[in-house]
């Protein structure tokens, strides 16, 4: 593969970057048209997202955030244009593999919540169980790993109602970073959050980001991009349009972490 | 709170585990009453067919010493499962009480009349096996016996009779089949139903799989093992009610213990068993099938 890239490299560097970019980025979109049924929700999109970066995905609701977030984890697919996404093509996808594409994205939703019936721990081993994990002692450990992570190691044991709308919400962070996803969606993760739980919640998926998971964050709350630094896309008019490249998240200045 | 939701949650899911057994095993015992008279009108079609009777007749160069002869011989001949001699004295007797029976006492003959010499040559009485009595089978035997015996007279059944049993028991058994699908029909839809509902309890527990990357086998592994359970439980009661039901139709109804035999109720036994998991497992896939094929919105 290095030797191919250098082989082309070697005959035209603007082809080299082309191909080296599209096959680093999390996320390519080029002249995609998403349809809900016979309605055309977005087209002509275009983005790509590296690795590490922090995506706001802003936009009212009902202008597409959820349809584009629905293509990307592989329950809507792509009507035109070209979409790769964590490696996968998803004009090719087969539904066989979209179990396999969604074990490379952590997915955060607001109305994907925990299992009430069942502790913490047992939520994270559930998800691990489903995803192809079969030693108990590794699952285990791999559940404290990411609990430790979100700050929630004591609470491995409690039944999730035992625990706040924010500690609950860590848990499902920590529920998508299992698997050691390239990608994270989050779709409104601070929606029910007041807002010191949710300048929490963000700390954390900022911190994600800068461990190198790219995170798309679809949001309406526009105080939040106002307080973080990341790459801001707005969905309008049934088109995305990036806001400004100037505001990219510097992980160099994180007075935001503190 | 939540602990009171969460009995709730696990009694819906046992109420519908119930729910779908007692289905099951009603559904299974009416099925498997269809199949008990499938094979119990089977077996009597087939006591019935060894029933019919063939007059072998010979000419008059014979005496009665071949013809017993030949009654000995022709028991081996393929598609005859019964052969024995008929005396003159004994058909005599026969045609005497057959006589009797019917109300014409003119009928009667006396044998003085006929100056005690018995009208009737000797005979052999045939029964064929159950897969010679059709007509075509015993056309065959005929021309069978011909040929071995150039002597033969005469091959007398009664085509009749031969007609009812082979098209009046066909048409019971496709009428008992027929009954027999449509009671799958309703028993599948039943279940698919049942099912249905229970599947949605567990919804969140599917979405959840279905999202963070579990293949659609995953998901259905725990489903369809609860499903052979369900049908194999189902298909116990299911046998124990049956056999409850033909013990009393047995004793004080009507005798049926010569057409049930331990063969059968084997047969009974695997096929409603076989029926009670493959039912199961069939609607529980179509109903998973249709629900892992929904979108995630439309779940809720």
């Amino acid at each position: 593969m290095r030797l191919l890239y250098f082989v082309i490299r070697l005959l035209d560097d603007e082809v080299y970057f082309r191909i080296v970019e599209k096959s680093k980025a999390i996320i390519a979109a080029e002249h995609v048209r998403i349809s809900q049924g016979e309605q055309t929700v977005l087209f002509d999109v275009n983005f790509s997202v590296d690795p590490g970066q922090f995506v706001f995905l802003i936009g009212k609701t009902g202008s597409g955030k959820s349809s584009l977030l629905k293509m990307l984890y592989g329950e809507l697919s792509p009507e035109d244009g070209s979409a790769h996404v964590v490696g996968f093509d998803l004009n090719k996808l087969k539904s066989q593999q979209v179990p396999f594409l969604r074990r490379k994205i952590g997915i955060v939703f607001q109305d994907f919540q925990l299992l009430m019936d069942r502790s913490v721990m047992e939520n994270l081993l559930f998800v691990l169980r489903a995803t192809g994990w079969k030693k108990k002692r590794e699952m285990v450990a791999r559940g404290l790993e990411v609990l430790d992570l979100v700050g929630l190691k004591e609470s491995a044991y409690k039944m999730p109602h035992q625990l706040s709308g924010g500690e609950q919400q860590r848990v499902v962070i920590a529920r998508a970073l299992l698997n050691n996803p390239e990608l994270i969606l989050a779709d409104e993760p601070t929606g029910n959050l007041d807002p010191e739980t949710s300048k929490e919640i963000m700390r954390l998926l900022m911190a994600i980001a800068m461990e190198g998971t790219a995170v798309l964050m679809a949001t309406h709350d526009f105080t939040l991009f106002e307080h973080f630094n990341g790459r801001v896309l707005k969905v309008e008019n049934n088109q995305v349009e990036e806001l400004s490249a100037l505001g990219n998240f510097n992980p160099f200045n994180d007075q935001n972490l503190m | 709170m939540a602990k009171l939701k969460r009995r709730n949650s696990s009694r819906g899911i046992q109420t519908s585990f119930v729910s779908i057994i007692v289905t099951v095993a009603l559904m299974l015992t009416l099925l498997g009453l269809v199949i008990t008279i499938v094979l119990g009108v089977d077996g009597l079609k087939t006591k019935v067919k060894e029933q019919i009777q063939i007059d072998l007749f010979f000419d008059a160069t014979l005496n009665a010493d071949d013809i017993k002869q030949i009654a000995e011989d022709v028991r081996v001949i393929e598609g005859i499962s019964r052969a024995e001699f008929v005396s003159p004295e004994r058909a005599w007797e026969e045609f005497q009480k057959i006589s009797m029976d019917s109300k014409d006492s003119t009928s009667r003959v006396d044998l003085s009349l006929l100056d005690d010499v018995i009208p009737i040559p000797p005979s052999v009485s045939l029964s064929p096996t159950e897969e010679f009595a059709s007509l075509q089978r015993l056309e065959q035997l005929e021309r069978d016996l011909r040929h071995r015996y150039p002597q033969l007279e005469e091959f007398n059944y009664s085509e009749d009779m031969l007609n009812d049993v082979n098209l009046g028991f066909d048409k019971l058994i496709y009428l008992i089949l027929l009954i027999a699908v449509l009671l799958l029909i309703i028993t599948f839809a039943l279940i698919n139903n049942t099912i249905r509902l229970a599947l949605y309890s567990q919804r969140f527990i599917i979405k959840t799989q279905q999202l963070v990357g579990a293949t659609s086998g995953f998901i259905r592994k725990p489903f369809l093992a609860m499903a052979i359970v369900q049908g194999f439980i189902a298909a116990i009661f299911a046998m124990a009610l049956l056999f409850g039901i033909l013990y009393m139709v047995n004793n004080y109804l009507i005798d049926i213990s010569p057409l049930i035999d331990f063969v059968m109720m084997l047969k009974l036994l695997g096929a409603v068993i076989l029926l009670g998991i493959l039912i199961c497992l069939f609607a529980t896939n179509v109903a998973l099938s249709k629900y892992l094929r929904m979108r995630l919105d439309d779940l809720y």
